[in-house]
């Protein structure tokens, strides 16, 4: 990722924000919450990161010959 | 217009044909096939309905109506996809099953009765079989034969279930059920999401589809799974634990995305989990939810057959298909990753492409069904989806750490198919209408509005910053992750030995005593006499001039019993 990459993801958010101020559409509550998809996206990304890897790593993971064993 | 005839019959046909060609053409007249399937389904008009006499009931073998015209158009046009992805292959088993396979989906999808729907489900699961015994890696008979057992034991539920209904009802129409109808829909329900692999009866897919061949792997993505979705959407649409289970099943997929190594058992899992927004646009039951639901079995089907021949190419001129031993081929692969990425950027819902015309009506019918976080787990999976399909399979492929693999070249024709799905995907992307106007329900649904748009970029954008600074982490990591098929895998060592050494070990038993029992009688009979009188094991051949009693007392006896009768009688 180089720096304009970077400034590319700025302007499209920063388009996006003004595109949801500016309609002022909404269907749910979350809705008016400015950004709240972004934020949705960044939490929501983690989240299933972290929660699948614990999930792999403490319950589920075993070694690729465990059913040949 | 062209005579009307169920669209399965030319598949059917092609399988028995197929074989006569000569090797080199065989590919190409392939392609024939679901090409004349797709000028059938597209001319016969909606509304048909072809009936069959057999024995003493009416089967409905062919009913065109507005749903069933969608899958009958999709399956088709996956049948010259795929089929153009196979023209290097010359294998005829494979060809064969292929056409079974697709003419069986083809049977499931325009059926009417229960009975041509049950033949059309068996031969798909005979078809897909083969699929992945072609492979003819060392565990492809096993992984073959858990594949067919596991579908035969869902086609079992399934017949269990129509016996009941037509018993019970009898009729063998397929009729929607209202909720909770009878112990027959139940039975019939759970034979059939085992098709759409909905969890916990899902597992069957994650270990099967990336054991498959190269090409026979793009038409299991695109049947198995969407006739039953197709099933499920005319029988039980309405059906509330649908929603429940198929939201938990979009967000199971994601889950196990992760935590996958294999490529294609990626991509496997992100079936489970876009099939999932399907079952749960048939849970919603709305007029919306349906049409969401059959659009967007139309456009996984494209962009799932995309990826998956993405991957297909990169198992096929690397050999490998792990994560961990994969990296840096972009610089081999350019035109193949761009490709791919059109595949990754529509599963994702990219604007413009057919991922984002599709999805969303299923996410918006459940909104407008006021199913809140129904809505919000499903934009959650989707989050996911471009996390594993868009972000991190590729990423890990092509770019990462380079692995210094030099891939071989792939056949132009892989390429040109893979040409073709990208076409569509963007096609209906861009011209939303051309798949709306197929749709079974007329709706005012417009996916390009200012407020969709700016919730999928944000989405979009974020999640992968947040990708970005967790790439790390989403590397391949050399584990199996367990999954239900633990259930039937795992106490094999105890299967095998209740059922099979100990049932083995009995039969011997009493093989052994069978054939111990005439040489035990032959041993008696050299001597019988002897045996009688002493109840030992004779020590000598019967020798008649020693063993047999003189003649003169049986003789003597006779003739006194005889005097005695005859004095009797005097008197």
């Amino acid at each position: 990722m180089k720096k304009v990459h970077w400034i590319i993801l700025a302007v499209i958010t920063a388009v996006s924000l003004i595109a949801q101020y500016s309609t002022g559409e909404h269907h749910h509550w979350w809705d008016l919450i400015p950004g709240f998809y972004a934020i949705y996206g960044f939490v929501g990304c983690i989240l299933i990161v972290k929660i699948s890897k614990w999930y792999g790593k403490k319950i589920v993971f075993r070694g690729e010959d465990y059913y040949d064993r | 217009m062209i005579a009307e005839f169920p669209p399965v019959l030319i598949f059917w046909l092609g399988a028995l044909l197929l074989p006569l060609l000569p090797k080199n053409i065989r590919p190409w007249v392939f392609l024939a096939f679901p090409a004349a399937s797709l000028i059938l389904v597209l001319s016969l008009p909606v509304g048909t309905s072809i009936t069959v006499e057999f024995l003493r009931f009416e089967l409905h073998v062919c009913e065109v109506t507005k749903l069933s015209r969608v899958f009958g158009i999709i399956f088709s046009l996956i049948g010259i996809i795929a089929g153009t992805y196979a023209l290097h292959m010359k294998e005829v088993g494979q060809q064969v099953a292929a056409l079974l396979y697709g003419g069986g989906a083809l049977c499931v999808t325009f059926a009417g009765d229960y009975f041509t729907l049950f033949v059309g489900w068996e031969v798909m699961a005979i078809g897909s079989a083969y699929l992945i015994w072609a492979r003819r890696a060392d565990d492809s008979y096993a992984v073959g034969m858990r594949y067919l057992l596991v579908h035969l034991f869902g086609g079992s539920m399934l017949l269990a279930g129509i016996v009941l209904q037509v018993y019970t009802t009898n009729s063998l129409l397929l009729q929607p059920f209202a909720y909770g109808e009878s112990l027959a829909a139940w039975m019939i329900l759970c034979g059939v999401t085992l098709n759409a692999a909905l969890p916990p009866l899902h597992a069957w897919l994650a270990d099967s589809y990336h054991r498959a061949t190269v090409t026979g792997a793009i038409f299991m993505s695109a049947l198995t799974t969407k006739s039953a979705v197709y099933v499920l959407a005319s029988l039980f649409a309405g059906w509330d634990i649908l929603m429940y289970m198929g939201v938990m099943m979009a967000l199971y997929g994601v889950v196990y995305a992760v935590l996958a190594n294999d490529i294609r058992q990626l991509l496997a899992y992100h079936i489970i989990s876009q099939v999932g927004y399907m079952i749960a646009g048939v849970g919603i039951g709305t007029t919306l939810a349906i049409n969401g639901t059959a659009a967007h079995a139309f456009s996984h089907i494209l962009y799932k057959a995309l990826l998956f021949m993405g991957a297909g190419v990169v198992l096929y001129t690397t050999g490998k298909s792990k994560l961990t031993e994969l990296g840096g081929l972009y610089k081999h692969q350019r035109l193949v990753y761009w490709l791919y990425m059109i595949g990754a950027f529509s599963i994702s819902g990219f604007p413009l492409f057919n991922g984002f015309i599709s999805k969303s009506i299923i996410v918006a019918s459940a909104g407008e069904s006021h199913h809140n976080i129904a809505m919000l787990l499903l934009l959650l999976a989707s989050i996911g989806t471009f996390l594993h399909t868009g972000l991190k399979l590729p990423y890990w492929t092509w770019h990462g750490h380079d692995s210094g693999i030099v891939p071989s070249k792939a056949p132009k024709n892989m390429i040109v198919a893979m040409g073709i799905a990208a076409f569509f995907c963007t096609l209906f992307g861009v011209y939303p209408d051309l798949l709306y106007r197929e749709l079974p329900f007329a709706m005012e649904y417009r996916p390009y509005t200012v407020f969709h748009l700016v919730e999928t970029v944000q989405l979009l954008v974020f999640t992968f910053i947040a990708f970005w600074l967790y790439r790390a982490s989403l590397a391949g990591e050399p584990y199996m992750a367990l999954d239900t098929d633990w259930v039937y895998r795992a106490p094999k060592a105890f299967f095998q030995a209740v059922f099979v050494t100990n049932v083995n070990r009995f039969f011997e038993a009493c093989e052994t005593i069978i054939f111990r029992i005439p040489v035990y009688l032959a041993k008696i009979f050299v001597h019988p006499l002897q045996f009688i009188l002493t109840l030992r094991m004779p020590t000598r051949d019967f020798d008649p001039d020693a063993d047999r009693s003189p003649l003169g007392v049986p003789i003597a006896l006779t003739l006194a019993i005889t005097v005695l009768v005859a004095i009797w009688n005097l008197f």
